[in-house]
């Protein structure tokens, strides 16, 4: 495996002999397999009681709060975004007459089939694998938060209490359990089966039959199926997907806009070493000021 | 002529290959595992033992709640870590409850001819995610999105897993499958409801649900019978924040009512009081007759005007002179305590006003009065 430090000794020899930054394309020329694999979180059936947030935590040794009746429900109420402890979590919305059954949207990274995170990723540390997870490598990540700002879901988080080693955090599809033939640790819990495992294109066909048969229920949109080029969770609800805030994305890939950012800066023939040197310093004054923020606030 | 076999042979070829493209489509749908029809795993021609199999088209199922189980212990699910008892499910008091609410279908979504599958004829116990049909949910999956929808929606706390699992490792919590299931379900009824229709010349109407139940006694069932659960299942209090809302127009109220003709029977410019049996017909029922069915004075009469028999028929030991009329909380006086009750009640109709005529030329009631009224009297009942 390539360590951070491989790579930046053959970025060194790469920007000694490149011409003009010339950089691969990414995942916007990968054709995602079509086996790969998806959750279907129908929000009409969960009922917010963040069993799953609980099993995440539990399934990543995330945090000592790791049943559920520890967890309470108290602060589904608040939206609340993955955080490197809790790489999922489950926000309420009332319903728009006040009197109706809330809907809770669980949150996590939605594994682009396009990820804007990959693209982004400067070092290559982030990667859409075949069987549908985008999953990034720590060895690699130099904390640059690239792929923070890519991402059209806000969802990694920049774990700061490790700022001598940066990581960057966020839902891994429970690989390590689905290698293995297993489901993701969120969908075996699920006490409703609000989420459901398995393949994106039958999941799809799943969800489209429910709409077909109970158009009361569902909104005639399953959100992820062509949302930035699509997602591997799927979402089905009863409202508006806008109420619950998922942003509103074209069809579009989303590593059109972020290639042209990085495109941009290597247009002005930036080195990619001038690049990291500047990025780098940028991350050590960071580091310092937060260092000093956290020793003046304890 | 030699073309035309050489045709005919390519045609039949060309059949036999759709039909086998077809069967193989066919066979290539079929996402279900043998299991799914078959009770075994080796079926043979002489026994296929055939599950019920679950159709699109299936039959809709009018069973009545008594035909069904009366309690079940849910214990096919055994999670790991296996935390919770066992569940015990009150079917007959649901199964009574879903005549209000679309029936049996509500639960048994697909029955073959002359059957009610139970939940895991077809709901398997692992999850769906896990099994080869993705777009059923396992058996906890489906009983839990059974029960949590209309338990969460008429609050009763579904989301605390105690409210009806007891944990294994908890002694405080008493074990469900002992105890009675429905002790903590309470029912919402409103007392009066305001409707304000479209009908220009009387746009109130005022109804009494508490008269239709109570004094009425009519079932639930006669009138909600596509109700959700959380329609009469919620919060105390929460009728008074709602306006009340005309759903049906007519159609609630005609199976008892007369809708044609006369409005004003129902339809006023503001809300009317309730029913009120002494000012109708001049007799209070508050005192001694409360509890009776309207039927039991008035038989099958759809108009309960007059009486189908009377006092006598029930308070056979009543005759002239031995009848306290006091308990009518009218006291008759000394010379009038001894008149047969039809010398007054003509034709033993006592809705109507009771006439002097039979005996007095020059008297009417209740000019003329034969006693005075009383406000409460103590006698025993009879
Ligand atoms: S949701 Fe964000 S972090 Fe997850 S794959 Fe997509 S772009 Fe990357
Ligand atoms: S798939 Fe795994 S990592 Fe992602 S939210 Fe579910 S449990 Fe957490
Ligand atoms: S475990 Fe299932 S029902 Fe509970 S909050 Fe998560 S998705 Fe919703």
């Amino acid at each position: 495996m390539e360590t951070r430090r491989d790579f930046l000794r053959t970025a060194v020899v790469a920007a000694a002999t490149a011409t003009l930054g010339e950089v691969a394309l990414g995942a916007a020329s990968k054709i995602p397999s079509p086996d790969r694999r998806g959750i279907l979180c129908d929000l009409t059936a969960c009922i917010g009681c963040r069993s799953c947030e609980a099993a995440c935590r539990k399934e990543h040794g995330l945090s000592s709060v790791s049943s559920l009746s520890e967890l309470g429900r108290s602060n589904v109420p608040e939206r609340r975004r993955p955080s490197p402890d809790a790489l999922t979590v489950v926000n309420e919305y009332k319903h728009p007459n006040g009197a109706g059954s809330p809907t809770f949207v669980k949150v996590q990274c939605m594994h682009c089939d396009y990820p804007a995170c990959e693209s982004a990723c400067i070092v290559g540390a982030i990667s859409k694998k075949e069987s549908g997870p985008v999953l990034w490598d720590t060895d690699k990540c130099i904390g640059c938060r690239y792929c923070m700002v890519a991402c059209p879901f806000q969802i990694p988080s920049f774990q700061y209490d490790t700022a001598l080693k940066p990581d960057i955090v966020k839902c891994d599809f429970c690989v390590h359990r689905t290698e293995k033939g297993g489901v993701p640790a969120c969908v075996e819990i699920c006490p409703v089966e609000a989420l459901t495992y398995g393949r994106r294109s039958a999941l799809i066909e799943i969800a489209r039959k429910r709409i077909e048969n109970y158009p009361d229920r569902y909104r005639d949109h399953v959100y992820g199926e062509f949302e930035a080029g699509g997602t591997s969770y799927l979402y089905l609800a009863k409202t508006d997907f806008k109420e619950l805030e998922f942003p509103s994305l074209k069809r579009e890939p989303m590593p059109g806009t972020s290639e042209s950012i990085q495109h941009g800066i290597f247009a002005y023939f930036v080195p990619p070493i001038s690049l990291y040197s500047l990025l780098g310093g940028l991350m050590w004054i960071n580091k310092n000021r937060q260092k000093a923020e956290e020793e003046t606030t304890e | 002529m030699k073309l035309i076999e050489q045709f005919s042979a390519y045609l039949v070829i060309a059949l036999f290959l759709v039909n086998l493209h077809a069967i193989a489509q066919t066979s290539g749908k079929r996402t279900n595992g043998c299991l799914a029809c078959h009770t075994t795993e080796i079926p043979t021609k002489a026994d296929p033992s055939l599950k019920k199999c679950p159709r699109a088209d299936m039959v809709t199922v009018h069973a009545s709640a008594d035909t069904g189980p009366d309690k079940i212990v849910l214990q096919k699910i055994t999670g790991s870590p296996d935390l919770y008892e066992p569940v015990l499910f009150d079917h007959m008091a649901h199964a009574k409850m879903s005549e209000m609410s679309g029936n049996c279908v509500l639960c048994h979504h697909y029955n073959p001819p002359g059957s009610v599958l139970a939940c895991s004829e077809c709901h398997m116990s692992e999850t769906s995610s896990k099994s080869a049909d993705l777009s059923k949910p396992g058996l906890k999956g489906a009983y839990h999105r059974q029960c949590i929808n209309c338990h969460r929606e008429s609050g009763l706390a579904a989301t605390q897993c105690k409210s009806c699992h007891s944990a294994k490792a908890d002694a405080s919590t008493p074990s469900r499958t002992t105890q009675k299931a429905t002790a903590e379900v309470s029912v919402t009824r409103p007392t009066r409801l305001v409707f304000n229709t479209s009908y220009d010349d009387g746009k109130v109407v005022t109804f009494y649900h508490n008269d239709h139940t109570d004094r009425f006694r009519l079932a639930c069932s006669a009138c909600h019978t596509n109700e959700r659960c959380s329609g009469c299942h919620k919060p105390a209090g929460a009728f008074a924040k709602q306006a009340a809302r005309v759903v049906g127009g007519h159609d609630r109220c005609s199976p008892c009512h007369s809708v044609d003709g006369n409005c004003s029977r129902c339809h006023d410019k503001e809300p009317r009081p309730g029913f009120n049996h002494l000012r109708r017909a001049r007799f209070d029922l508050a005192r001694y007759h409360s509890t009776l069915a309207c039927a039991r004075c008035h038989g099958n009469r759809s108009d309960y005007k007059g009486l189908s028999g009377d006092c006598i028929a029930c308070h056979s030991q009543w005759k002239s002179g031995s009848f306290d009329h006091r308990v009518t909380g009218f006291g008759l006086d000394e010379t009038h305590g001894t008149v047969d009750c039809e010398s007054c009640h003509l034709e033993k109709d006592f809705a109507k006003k009771p006439t002097c005529s039979s005996c007095h030329d020059d008297k009417k009631y209740p000019d003329a009065s034969p006693g005075i009224r009383v406000r409460s009297v103590r006698t025993k009942r009879l």
